[in-house]
């Protein structure tokens, strides 16, 4: 199975360097490392933005550029980390914790150069996991009959919203209103339109692209219009500043290594996110340290493990995806919508059925990160000029070219109408703290829910006790247990503390 | 601030939880034609009703939290304060209403579709580029000209002549 995989991986490389596919990888990873640098525009806009612009390219082409934009955009962000202390996007925080510091030391450069190594070696380890795991678990998933699948969908959807940042159950709302938007359009298994209220337009479905665009394109510059702080920087880096010295290389070896165990671990749990990645690598860092007192003022440690964590993660989060067709965060969703957009079902199958597409993803995910190492030593000044660009004239062309992409989907002007509905919705979401991303995990995965739940009930005559006597799904739908029992445990612990300590402040009061 | 505004902040998890409530409910009301069938053979309705019943259902508890939350509950997760710093290092002002900005990022949406329905895209593209221009207050007249005949030089070479996507420029093609 090995040497097939290298058989495979290698007519994958062949894939990714066709012209084609490897000018549209350029052209992801350049734009996803641009909006990783500029304030106020995140990775999934940028992604959404670009959907429609796969509808003319080849599907090999389209999930290589998307997928370059994603992790382009973990380089670019950690540029305004290291060198102002600024977390644009927010699982570059704890990259701020020393970076910065190394910046005031004026070693700002190095960091960055540590930066993108240790995001290099965490990338290859990720997709190194990706090339033998992927393969082994969509033949294991290929025998499952729909009971397993609704375990697995059913856990990664209730992982996805409690586990997202905020008020678990808020979570738990968005995928359900997820579920429910994915419930829009013709039945297929009856052939009823359901929920179409009279709109033709509305019996293929709710458009994805509307959802996305609204929800993170309009929502989000109803979020930051007049509030995006102007950045500028007196730091000047140039090519031979990135260049770390030997002691600083050596510091960082084994702290890129466990943050890369670190991520990769947390890559296989759905619904947890980059942050958390980051984070935990953070703190174990702290822990193992022979100097842990450096930590916090510029500690290379502290700076090359959490990047590898998160960039392991990133291509980790690619295996439920590719090789099950569950997606674990939105980025994922919109991959996969990208891919049924183009007529390829997601799912255990794709890896054999279309082979080109998943090794030439893999062998792109190399060519990518080799490419963002070497371009970005060198352009980090050039990087640095863009973060001058203000907001202001940033927003309006963003918006000018939502309407366009909009538009050119279906070359629909009710899909317009549609995109300004879900911008007003999201901004409302936003309002009253409710974090959108579980929406589209929803409705990504709604219709393939409600299929393998009614095959599953098809097939046992009804009795839902199926779902705990096979034993795949018994262990999904344990877990799914285990999961809310744990929110509860946490909920129940985080509010006798806070009773706790309102009661020890009341004390103290009375006293004083 | 006003006191309405003052009172959905200091009660957001009620106002959400109604919300809910009221989308699960509209749900399983819009499917009450659609055939429900039983466990073992589902019609198309019973998987929106169900969904629609667990939405309000979660409403419920959603609303219920907020009336928790006057026993003077802090939920703050270390990392949620994280993110939450995140996202105020790059944004300033808080959480002000922002009028300006809301209605003319909205406002420049409804100017492309009308515009772009009776006058052609490129009357459509300035008028969305120059409406939305005019919500962050250090544009001029001027940045928002230029801005929007930037967009309209890259509407008709990338759009409309390299990609040769159909509509009209003007009115009168």
């Amino acid at each position: 199975m090995i040497a097939q995989a290298f058989v495979d991986l290698w007519h994958g490389f062949g894939v990714s360097f066709e012209l084609n596919n490897l000018l549209w990888t350029i052209f992801g990873v350049v734009i996803g490392n641009l909006v990783g640098v500029l304030p106020g525009l995140g990775a999934f806009t940028a992604m959404a933005l670009l959907l429609p612009l796969t509808f003319t390219m080849k599907p090999v082409a389209a999930i290589l550029m998307l997928s370059g934009i994603f992790y382009g955009s973990m380089y670019g962000g950690a540029i305004s980390a290291i060198l102002m202390n600024l977390p644009i996007h927010a699982s570059h925080a704890v990259t701020c914790l020393n970076g910065y510091p190394m910046t005031k030391k004026g070693r700002g450069g190095a960091a960055l150069g540590i930066c993108m190594i240790s995001s290099f070696v965490a990338a290859t380890f990720g997709i190194i996991l990706m090339v033998f795991a992927s393969p082994a678990i969509a033949e294991l998933a290929l025998k499952f009959g729909p009971a397993e699948m609704f375990g697995i969908m059913l856990f990664g959807l209730l992982a996805g919203g409690s586990m997202s940042s905020g008020h678990p159950l808020k979570g738990v709302a968005m995928t359900v209103f997820g579920l429910l938007l994915g419930v829009v359009g013709t039945d297929v298994n009856s052939g009823v339109i359901r929920y179409s209220f009279g709109i033709t337009e509305l019996t293929d479905g709710v458009s994805l692209i509307a959802v996305a665009l609204g929800i993170w394109g309009l929502a989000e510059f109803l979020r930051s219009v007049n509030k995006v702080t102007l950045l500028s920087t007196g730091a000047k880096v140039g090519w031979k500043d990135t260049w770390p010295n030997k002691k600083e290389l050596k510091e960082s070896f084994w702290p890129m290594i466990r943050g890369t165990l670190v991520g990769s671990l947390f890559g296989c749990m759905p619904g947890t996110n980059q942050v958390t990645a980051a984070f935990l690598a953070y703190a174990v860092e702290e822990k193992v340290s022979s100097h842990p007192e450096e930590f916090g003022h510029g500690a290379v440690a502290g700076v090359a493990s959490p990047e590898a964590a998160q960039h392991s993660k990133t291509q980790v989060d690619f295996i439920p995806t590719m090789s099950l067709g569950i997606p674990g965060d939105p980025l994922m969703a919109l991959i996969l919508g990208a891919l049924m957009i183009q007529g390829i079902a997601p799912g255990p199958q794709l890896i054999t059925e279309h082979a080109d597409i998943f090794w030439g993803l893999v062998a792109s995910f190399w060519t990518g990160n080799l490419l963002l190492l070497i371009m970005n030593m060198p352009l980090v000044g050039l990087w640095i000029k863009l973060l001058e660009i203000p907001y202001r004239l940033l927003f309006p062309s963003a918006m000018f070219f939502i309407a366009i992409g909009v538009y050119a989907v279906n070359n629909s002007i009710f899909d317009l109408w549609e995109t300004l509905a879900f911008g007003l919705l999201g901004g409302l979401f936003a309002v009253l703290e409710f974090p959108p991303a579980p929406i589209l995990l929803g409705m990504v995965l709604g219709p393939l829910i409600e299929e393998n739940f009614r095959r599953a009930m098809l097939l046992s005559r009804g009795d839902m006790l199926v779902l705990f006597q096979r034993p795949i799904s018994a262990v999904f739908m344990v877990m799914c247990i285990l999961l809310v029992a744990l929110q509860l445990f946490f909920w129940l612990r985080k509010m006798m503390r806070a009773r706790a300590k309102a009661r020890a402040e009341g004390l103290a009061t009375q006293q004083a | 601030m006003s006191r309405s505004q003052e009172w959905v902040n200091r009660h957001k998890d009620l106002v959400s939880g109604v919300l809910m409530i009221l989308v699960g409910l509209g749900a399983m009301f819009e499917g009450r034609h659609l055939e429900v069938g039983q466990l073992m053979r589902m019609g198309p309705g019973y998987f929106p009703m169900a969904v629609g019943g667990i939405l309000a259902l979660l409403g419920v508890a959603i609303a219920a939290g907020d009336i928790r939350n006057k026993l003077n509950i802090s939920n703050e997760i270390e990392e949620d304060d994280i993110i939450a710093q995140a996202h105020a290092a790059a944004h300033k002002g808080g959480d002000k209403p922002e009028w300006r900005g809301w209605s003319c990022i909205l406002g420049s949406f409804v100017v492309f579709i009308v515009l772009f329905k009776y006058a052609g895209m490129i009357p459509a593209t300035t008028g969305l580029t120059m409406v939305a221009a005019f919500g962050e207050r250090g544009n001029t007249w001027k940045s928002a000209l230029i801005l929007a005949i930037v967009m309209d030089i890259i509407l008709v070479v990338v759009f409309w002549w390299a990609l040769k996507m159909p509509f009209r420029l003007f009115w009168w093609d």
